[in-house]
């Protein structure tokens, strides 16, 4: 190299590379969620996003970068488990319930900033691509990394000091390699923009509307709906009645729904108590919708359940915690908008995003930090699955097991 | 088959792949334990696996304990649980096996494990294209 050191260009170029250089370092760097053997739940996911991916060229909907979203999907072959659904994701600095450990509490503002990219995303979700999550809870939130000095620093620390190898014996004498996951760590600098994530449980609106769908498939059991414990149809509005318990768990730090005692399942019975506690006793249109209503309401709508009374709470006890109180009563009315016996009075997500609740706060910075993500955010893959006629897999109606439960850990 | 084990942690297993050569000039390849391998026959032509086999097949816990000895740290006891092995239900038989070195599609070395979910696990991996 001949040209002198010192002179402007050579730095001016010299910055370039290496600015190219830290760029590249951490583009390449993805995460890969490897799911088990070949299941119903990918066949699920795979068509979310298949529909997500045919909306993502024409859309203008915000919701859709508050989507996290595969850059690819592959499968995997092995001899030993069979085939793999993999998905190629950008790394995300931590989930909701993490984020709030780190911090050692929620901030308004951030829960506020979840609580709107998660309905933007619903919305999304639900008119355009005609999709119900189902499985909306804390930790399928994702926080976006707001600089990129923990990933080089991840992998540092990965090389420098790499988890061990333990052998796990199961049974038929297989043997499968396990090794301890290292969390990155974090500050409280360190996440952003949130993001909704994983449709392993989505169902699609059509085939719900064809009864392929059996309510027992949804939601966390602390988020059930009234409809779907009572077997009735439902649709998209129990992602909203989910909305509101994560509202209530993000103000008060509690999950609203609670099971009869520590260690005891959500019994039916007691779940419902707790909304007759919370909601007030339902309205007559409810109670004329089906049979099994007469179980635990009598026909004016009073309680009469054998095994549980109805307990002596309500919303406004719940939100008491919140000490500001304009702030509580604008929850109290934005729970109140979630929560409701029947699915139609529920508001949608659309009119949940710009109800006054979520309003008011300062949207520059979080805008701001959106077009930064997005910027970071993945081209169009070009292997996109393109569209397969679609058969109704028999497991929509038999597989209840796959329903996430806050009980146990899967 | 082979089925588990774990590169030696030589900085070369980190900056380069294919490395199968690199292995064998590294000491850590004199073990006995370490039976040259250059691509697996465990999965498809699109996983290779740099790494050398650990541990023979059928070797017992005490074997298996030594050929991690050489990792550092705090080699895992077999009755201690971690990360799926955690799940209530869980069928190894059904899990994919990753090593972290192992390069999936052709394209994404294994760096190192995140999370693991309850019908998922979820790698840090590095795109070399």
């Amino acid at each position: 190299v001949s040209i002198p050191l010192s002179s402007g260009a050579t730095r001016l170029v010299a910055a370039a590379i290496l600015t190219f250089l830290l760029i590249y370092r951490t583009e390449d760097l993805w995460v890969l969620k490897i799911c088990i053997k070949y299941s119903s739940g990918d066949a699920r996911e795979q068509r979310a996003f298949e529909l997500i991916g045919g909306r993502a060229t024409t859309t203008t909907h915000p919701g859709l970068g508050c989507l996290q979203r595969p850059s690819r999907q592959f499968t995997i072959v092995s001899s030993r488990s069979g085939h793999h659904q993999c998905f190629l994701l950008s790394p995300s600095a931590c989930h909701v319930e993490e984020a709030w450990c780190v911090l050692g509490d929620l901030p308004l503002a951030l829960a506020k900033e979840v609580l709107e990219n998660t309905l933007r995303a619903l919305d999304f979700l639900h008119v355009e691509c005609r999709l119900v999550h189902t499985d909306l809870k804390l930790d399928n939130i994702m926080l976006g990394f707001a600089d990129n000095n923990v990933l080089t620093g991840y992998v540092e620390e990965l090389k420098k000091n790499p988890e061990r190898c333990k052998v796990h014996q199961g049974r038929d004498g297989d043997k499968y390699p396990v090794i301890k996951a290292k969390p990155f760590v974090l500050t409280k600098d360190s996440f952003a923009f949130p993001q909704l994530n994983d449709l392993g449980e989505s169902v699609e609106i059509p085939v719900i509307n064809m009864g392929y769908a059996g309510p027992r498939l949804c939601s966390p059991k602390a988020f059930r709906t009234p409809e779907t414990i009572l077997a009735r149809p439902f649709n998209e509005k129990i992602d909203v009645w989910m909305m509101g318990c994560l509202t209530l768990q993000m103000l008060t730090g509690r999950i609203p729904i609670i099971p009869h005692g520590p260690n005891q399942p959500w019994t039916d019975a007691f779940t419902l108590a707790q909304h007759h506690a919370l909601l007030g006793p339902p309205p007559p249109a409810f109670l004329a919708q089906s049979v099994n209503v007469r179980e635990y309401w009598a026909e004016d709508g009073t309680w009469t359940h054998p095994e549980h009374d109805v307990p002596k709470i309500e919303l406004e006890d719940l939100l008491e915690v919140v000490e500001d109180k304009k702030t509580r009563e604008d929850a109290l009315d934005f729970v109140r908008c979630c929560l409701q016996w029947l699915p139609q009075d529920r508001l949608s997500a659309a009119d949940l995003v710009k109800h006054r609740f979520l309003a008011g706060e300062p949207k520059a910075a979080l805008w701001r930090r959106l077009e930064e993500w997005e910027k970071r955010a993945v081209p169009q893959s070009t292997d996109t699955p393109t569209y397969t006629t679609f058969e109704i897999p028999q497991e929509y109606e038999a597989d209840n097991t796959s329903t996430s439960d806050f009980a146990h850990e899967d | 088959l082979l089925w588990y084990g774990h590169q030696p942690p030589s900085p070369a297993s980190l900056t380069s792949l294919g490395s199968a050569h690199t292995y064998l000039a590294s000491p850590a390849a004199n073990s006995t334990f370490f039976l040259p391998s250059t691509t697996t026959t465990n999965h498809h032509s699109k996983i290779s696996r740099a790494a050398t086999m650990p541990v023979p097949l059928g070797a017992t816990l005490a074997e298996i304990e030594e050929a991690f000895a050489h990792q550092g740290g705090v080699q895992i006891a077999q009755t201690d649980l971690v990360g799926e092995e955690t799940l209530t239900r869980f069928d190894s038989t059904i899990w994919f096996a990753v090593q972290v070195g192992d390069v999936l599609e052709d394209r994404y070395e294994v760096l190192g494990k995140v999370a693991n979910g309850g019908s998922s696990t979820i790698w840090f991996v590095r795109d070399e294209q």
